[in-house]
């Protein structure tokens, strides 16, 4: 029987008895109710026999994501089908219902990520904000005890790195656009996406629950043996980072594939878009990293449960540290990396100029992803002998030369060129602005005779953050900015928008910068007190921590007003030569009823004429 | 709440297309073994950190040995599997991947037996280090095992064709793998 590809169109409707959230929701209760309660109560009690147990809630809690994700569509759409029982309705509702189940379309799937990422990002914020609220005095006054400051803090980091820095532009961005930009009409897993999407609002709340089960002090870095000291909540940020973690390598391979093996014609390899490139190194580092910290996550959980003594000082107590930052330090290339890459997507058509030496763009991603490998240690330098330091130092420091090809692609397009300060690229500028600082700090931070003497000071916080949200956020809002006539069909306000920019750099570089100074003064990280000679500065840091808090929200609610009720715009306002643009704003709709084929570089703004026709369909 | 039933518009796949959706695959099924790759390695790299070259007295060479000569037979049989199918044999394709969940299935729960009653103490270098791998081994292998499953039922159900064969070849060659990882773990768990 010969292969067949199939094409779906939609039909009639009807009704199905329960909404997929809801009943996933009762899935997941079901399952954590039954494998608690036999855990606790059957299979291994405690004395006293307390309903919550550590095993009863890590094993109840994986029973939890297992409901969850049958629930919301598993069942009918992999579970059935892996079995041979095919249900030939696809249950898919229509309208803003799509957007709550299981969807194959990769565009709400990428709407998905980016909602839940936002969600997660204002959690996050929130608990930045009340750190920083604890932060004005220099004694206790909001938190009453340091392990809630600190349990805070790490659900701080902890949300923002593992649901915001890695999700919002490889699973948002990266499932809208790449099949879009590659001219498919799909990615090449669509199961993969639209079911690993589910798994990031169960880490989000996972992580922002686990003071429920008490304290954590480690940060998001989970350390062992220092979380010995804790009560129970490091088991949900253990369990809620796998599950986040889960979500981020299924999205990475499902790219993988649809960069390499769906293009379309004419798309050959030095025609693949920046953003794409971008994708394709994240993922691969994703797909190499996220099954390692999973599984240091498993020895943390086990050393816990059963427990095992492999981190504690009779085991190996470094080990963690170098198992976690072999992850850690890929990580925050992870972040960052899509943001270089929509850096060089982005300027292009901005400036109306070719992208300049493209090539030693994608030589700059590629070598960072595999520097990204070699530095971890320097995480660890005050563990360290002078002779194991060297090589560390040395990579983390070679490791700024491909980052600034990326600069010399983006400084190279924008020289000379016609330039349009429009809010996408004021925002990219502010982000190379922020990066550059930070990639600078990073410098001294590499040479271990100064990092001795700032390893755990606000420096490395302030360093850390010029990084994370001078590259991604910055470039995160750019580019919903830039792309959200493609996401709606409408555009933003320009004022607003400008107005937005601006306050986020203000509330942004004036909290951040003040770090340094307060670093160098003596200010720990991981303490709510500090001496009293801080407080100035940690007022005033506090002040426009606050400030750029209320900015997010306002760039939040313009993005949102321009969606729903902005000024309508044609189908390609930048006028941009990628194929993307191509295509009809609604995400509801087909990207290429006929596939495109490529007849040009989609950066070559000095060519007239188009980089892709659509051929005429053959009758 | 209303659902939208969909109508599947049916077209052959022209050679290309059938080649690129080959490609696509199995590429892709390279890259999600690359990834299940790495758990393994940090265990290999775990079980040298902790206990170096270090096997106990106690170990239970025998239980070790058999769990190890059933893993492989059942490599041995989800190849038949993969090659029957290949040629187009779907019944010969069901019973060698019956054969292989047999085999699977004995030799995880005899793995699953021996992480239970573990012959050494656990709070050691090497009793936390076997744990770890050996559980490792016993859930990857259960993940396999419903792969097979799945495969099997859906062999039944469907019978085979171009696409499907796909589908079903990589159960097997996932099964494959997990054999492959599972006998490393035991020569650096019981002779290294």
């Amino acid at each position: 029987m010969a292969s067949v590809i199939t094409e779906t169109v939609p039909q009639q409707s009807r009704r199905q008895p329960l909404p997929p959230v809801v009943r996933g929701l009762i899935w997941a209760t079901i399952g954590f109710l039954v494998v608690n309660v036999l855990m606790s109560y059957v299979l291994d009690p405690l004395a006293g026999h307390p309903f919550i147990t550590n095993s009863s809630v890590v094993l109840g809690w994986f029973a939890a994501v297992v409901g969850w994700m049958l629930g919301v569509g598993a069942w009918e759409e992999i579970v059935l089908p892996s079995f041979g029982i095919v249900d030939r309705s696809v249950v898919t509702g229509t309208g803003w219902r799509q957007y709550f189940a299981m969807s194959l379309n990769h565009k709400v799937v990428g709407i998905q990520y980016l909602v839940a990422s936002t969600g997660g990002f204002f959690i996050a914020g929130l608990a930045a904000m009340l750190m920083r609220l604890e932060l004005m005095s220099p004694t206790m006054w909001l938190f009453p005890y340091p392990g809630q400051y600190l349990t805070t803090v790490g659900i701080h980091g902890t949300i923002m790195m593992f649901s915001v820095g890695t999700v919002a532009l490889v699973g948002g961005l990266g499932n809208y656009l790449i099949p879009q930009m590659i001219g498919s009409n799909s990615s090449a897993f669509p199961k993969v996406s639209s079911i690993s999407v589910w798994l990031v609002p169960v880490g989000i709340l996972t992580v922002a629950f686990s003071p429920l089960l008490g304290q954590w002090t480690t940060g998001w870095r989970g350390y062992e043996p220092l979380a010995q000291n804790d009560a129970n909540g490091i088991l949900f940020y253990y369990l809620g980072v796998f599950a986040l973690t889960m979500s981020s390598f299924m999205v990475s391979l499902n790219l993988t594939a649809t960069v390499l093996f769906k293009r379309t014609k004419g798309m050959t390899w030095n025609r693949i878009p920046m953003f794409a490139w971008g994708m394709l190194v994240v993922s691969l580092l994703n797909i190499i990293w996220l099954p390692e910290i999973q599984m240091t996550f498993v020895l943390g959980l086990l050393d816990r449960l059963v427990p095992l003594p492999f981190f504690t000082a009779v085991g190996s107590n470094l080990t963690y540290l170098e198992l976690f930052w072999l992850f850690g330090h890929p990580e925050v290339y992870i972040v960052v990396l899509p943001a270089l890459a929509l850096w060089m997507e982005i300027m292009p058509v901005m400036v109306r100029k070719p992208l300049f030496a493209r090539e030693w763009g994608v030589i700059g991603v590629i070598f960072v992803m595999l520097l990204s490998g070699f530095v971890w240690a320097h995480h660890m330098f005050t563990n360290m002998t002078y002779a194991e330091e060297l090589p560390f130092s040395f990579f983390t420091e070679m490791i700024s030369i491909p980052t600034g090809l990326a600069y010399m692609v983006v400084i190279g397009t924008i020289w000379r060129s016609n330039f349009k300060l429009t809010v996408p690229s004021l925002l990219i500028l502010m982000s190379m602005f922020n990066f550059l600082i930070g990639g600078m700090t990073g410098v001294f931070n590499a040479d271990p005779v100064v990092d001795l003497q700032l390893h755990d000071t606000f420096w490395v916080v302030g360093h850390f953050h010029f990084t994370i949200i001078g590259g991604m956020v910055f470039t995160w809002l750019a580019a919903m900015y830039y792309w959200l006539p493609k996401f709606s069909g409408r555009t933003y306000n320009p004022k607003l928008g400008v107005l937005g920019a601006i306050w986020i750099f203000i509330g942004f570089d004036g909290a951040f910068s003040l770090m340094f100074l307060v670093g160098m003064e003596g200010m720990n990280r991981w303490v709510p007190v500090y001496p009293s000679y801080l407080q100035p500065l940690n007022i005033a840091i506090s002040i426009f921590a606050f400030i750029l808090g209320v900015g997010f929200l306002f760039n939040l609610l313009h993005i949102w007003w321009a969606m729903k009720s902005g000024p309508k715009v044609e189908a390609n306002p930048w006028k941009s030569k990628s194929l993307e643009w191509m295509t009809e704003s609604n995400p509801l709709t087909e990207n290429f009823p006929v596939a495109p084929v490529v007849i040009g570089g989609t950066y070559d703004y000095d060519v007239d004429g188009v980089a892709a026709i659509i051929p005429d369909p053959v009758s | 709440m209303e659902v939208v039933h969909s109508n599947q518009v049916v077209r052959p796949a022209t050679h290309v297309e059938q080649e690129l959706e080959t490609r696509k695959v199995f590429g892709s099924f390279v890259l999600f073994l690359f990834g299940m790759s790495v758990p393994y390695f940090l265990m290999i790299n775990v079980r040298f950190i902790m206990a170096a070259g270090f096997v106990p007295s106690s170990s239970d060479q025998t239980t070790g040995a058999i769990e190890a000569i059933l893993t492989l037979i059942s490599g041995l049989t989800a190849w038949a599997a993969i090659r029957a199918i290949r040629g187009g044999n779907t019944s010969a394709y069901r019973v060698n991947l019956g054969l292989t969940l047999v085999l699977g299935w004995v030799s995880t729960l005899m793995m699953a037996w021996e992480w239970w009653y573990h012959p050494f103490d656990a709070m050691s270098h090497y009793g936390e280090t076997f744990l770890s791998t050996v559980g490792l081994v016993v859930v990857m292998n259960l993940s396999g095992l419903l792969t097979l499953w799945a495969s099997r039922a859906r062999a039944k159900r469907l019978g085979s064709d171009q696409a499907l064969v796909k589908g079903y070849r990589l159960a097997g060659m996932y099964w494959i793998f997990l054999v492959v990882a599972a006998l490393v773990m035991y020569i650096e768990l019981y002779f290294a």
